[in-house]
């Protein structure tokens, strides 16, 4: 009686021996996971800054260029590069049309 | 039990967090999410506004308006310089992100990336819209992360750096220390690209399209597949990881190369091929939230008695408006709760599975326009199926589905005591 009473204790003490194991890893892993780079902040791509200069692009796309690469600007490096680009692109497009409309 | 599930959960959160590739996509596509809204702004400006054409649907054919046709060029131009060269955006921003990740800052990197994208694609018509444009997005995407990773490897190998005198001005030496990696990054793979025709007499872009993209596209785009990318997604969710933000870098280069085919043929006015895209997700998936938490909103307010609940929603509201729903997923919470885990991972079955049938059977059109995500419901919807009320009222009716769906566990919580603080 007296071993089975034992065992039982026993068995319960590993139990939340693993339990609190568990749980210590998974705290590890959660740490992990918040100090993990965090993605672009969307909302940051939509700032007021942002949309004023997406629009400056569509109507005046030189000045837009300027917004992305003045000191101001919250673009980042990969970003000023391919907007340069999309730039480019929609002045050649605009300039096309117009002269071979 | 919980804790031995949770776990799971978390490996796999932190698995896929930490693998650089989808990290790089993941972030390429985030800082490519602007592009495209411009994009799509443009298209909708485009045919909604300004065009001219008869027996259009547009606001320059109501007598008066016409002189809003001569604002089109504009627009355009500026839908061509975005949705049109997107596969050229998705290389240098991804390639630019994996550098990152792999210590490597150099301009030399999406400029290599490019380079061997350009190398293995046809260029016998030039550099045609099927390059530069969404049919080039997946091969742009894999030629990229392959040319950024051989091109790190090489420079942080140190082997083919060409070291030159220290009276040398830095900038100069450090163009002849990348010089040899990014020849051979290039010669590789444009020389693979070679090969691979030579013997299979397929073009490796024809060849990804044909045995990647083409399956993938199949499976994630089926209303199996979405409806298995939703669960994952509020799964995740209920255990307090992000799921979309997870996620995201696996299926978001499939919806919006479907988008982007969606919105190329509205543009041209034919009818969009696909249902599931970048903009059914965002109008079916994310509208008021994960979970569609804007349908607890509203059985919260008829019929909770609790006032723990009426509060957090109160405050929660403004938020869920612009379909940002973390103040109700933390606060009341649902993360790890068993009673609202239930309808949080329902709703959202419910939602994609009824904006899939609506759009199925007609009701709602095939969405061609990405609004942006903080779009609140109705609009979302009204701008996504290019000026479609019914496709608005199709995001209220998910709602309200999502709301019966959330009534019972709200009631049910009613007799759950109050939480107090000691």
């Amino acid at each position: 009686m007296s071993s089975k009473v034992g065992r039982k204790k026993k068995s319960s003490a590993e139990k939340s021996e693993q339990r609190s194991e568990l749980k210590e890893r998974n705290q590890k892993l959660k740490e992990e996971l918040a100090a993990a780079p965090r993605q672009p902040n969307v909302l940051d791509k939509l700032s007021k800054w942002r949309v004023a200069t997406y629009a400056w692009i569509i109507f005046l796309p030189p000045y837009g260029l300027y917004r992305v690469w003045s000191e101001e600007s919250t673009f980042t490096s990969p970003e000023k590069v391919v907007w340069t680009f999309m730039i480019i692109a929609i002045m050649l497009r605009f300039l096309w049309s117009i002269l071979f409309a | 039990m919980k804790d031995k599930m949770m776990n799971g959960f978390l490996m796999f959160a932190t698995k896929i967090q930490g693998q650089r590739h989808i990290n790089a996509i993941k972030n390429g596509f985030t800082n490519l999410m602007p592009i495209i809204i411009v994009g799509s702004l443009c298209t909708l400006l485009s045919n909604v506004v300004c065009n001219t054409t008869e027996g259009y649907v547009s606001l320059a054919n109501l007598p008066g308006m016409a002189w809003l046709g001569s604002l089109r060029p504009i627009f355009d131009a500026a839908n061509y310089g975005t949705m049109n060269m997107i596969a050229i955006g998705v290389c240098v921003l991804v390639s630019m992100e994996l550098g990152m990740t792999l210590g490597q800052n150099d301009w030399a990197i999406p400029v290599t990336a490019l380079a061997c994208y350009i190398s293995v694609v046809d260029t016998s018509n030039g550099l045609s819209s099927s390059v530069t444009a969404a049919a080039g997005l997946f091969v742009a995407l894999i030629v990229s992360l392959v040319a950024t990773e051989l091109y790190c490897k090489l420079v942080n190998s140190g082997k083919l750096s060409i070291h030159m005198p220290d009276s040398v001005p830095s900038n100069v030496a450090k163009s002849f220390s990348i010089l040899l990696p990014c020849a051979v990054v290039i010669f590789a793979i444009s020389a693979f690209g070679f090969a691979f025709t030579a013997l299979t007499g397929m073009m490796i872009p024809d060849a990804i399209i044909k045995f990647i993209q083409t399956p993938l596209s199949g499976i994630m785009t089926h209303p199996l597949g979405i409806l298995v990318i939703a669960f994952m997604c509020s799964l995740l969710w209920v255990f307090g990881i992000h799921g979309p933000n997870t996620l995201n870098g696996i299926y978001e280069p499939i919806f919006l190369a479907a988008y982007a085919e969606n919105e190329a043929t509205y543009a041209a006015g034919m009818a969009a091929p696909n249902i599931v895209c970048s903009p059914f997700w965002s109008t079916f998936f994310s509208l008021t939230g994960s979970g569609i938490t804007g349908g607890l909103l509203i059985a919260i307010f008829l019929f909770s008695k609790r006032e723990d609940f009426k509060a957090i929603a109160k405050l929660a509201l403004p938020c869920g408006i612009f379909n940002i729903n973390e103040p109700l997923i933390f606060g009341i919470p649902i993360v790890m709760n068993p009673m609202l885990m239930i309808p949080f991972m329902l709703s959202p079955l419910a939602s994609v599975g009824i904006g899939y049938i609506l759009t199925a059977i007609g009701f709602c059109p095939k969405l061609v326009v990405n609004a942006p995500w903080t779009t609140p419901p109705f609009l979302c919807g009204f701008l996504a199926g290019g000026g479609s009320i019914t496709a608005g009222i199709s995001q209220i009716i998910v709602i309200l589905v999502a709301a019966v769906i959330y009534t019972p566990f709200v009631i049910a919580l009613n007799n759950q005591e109050v939480p107090t603080e000691e």
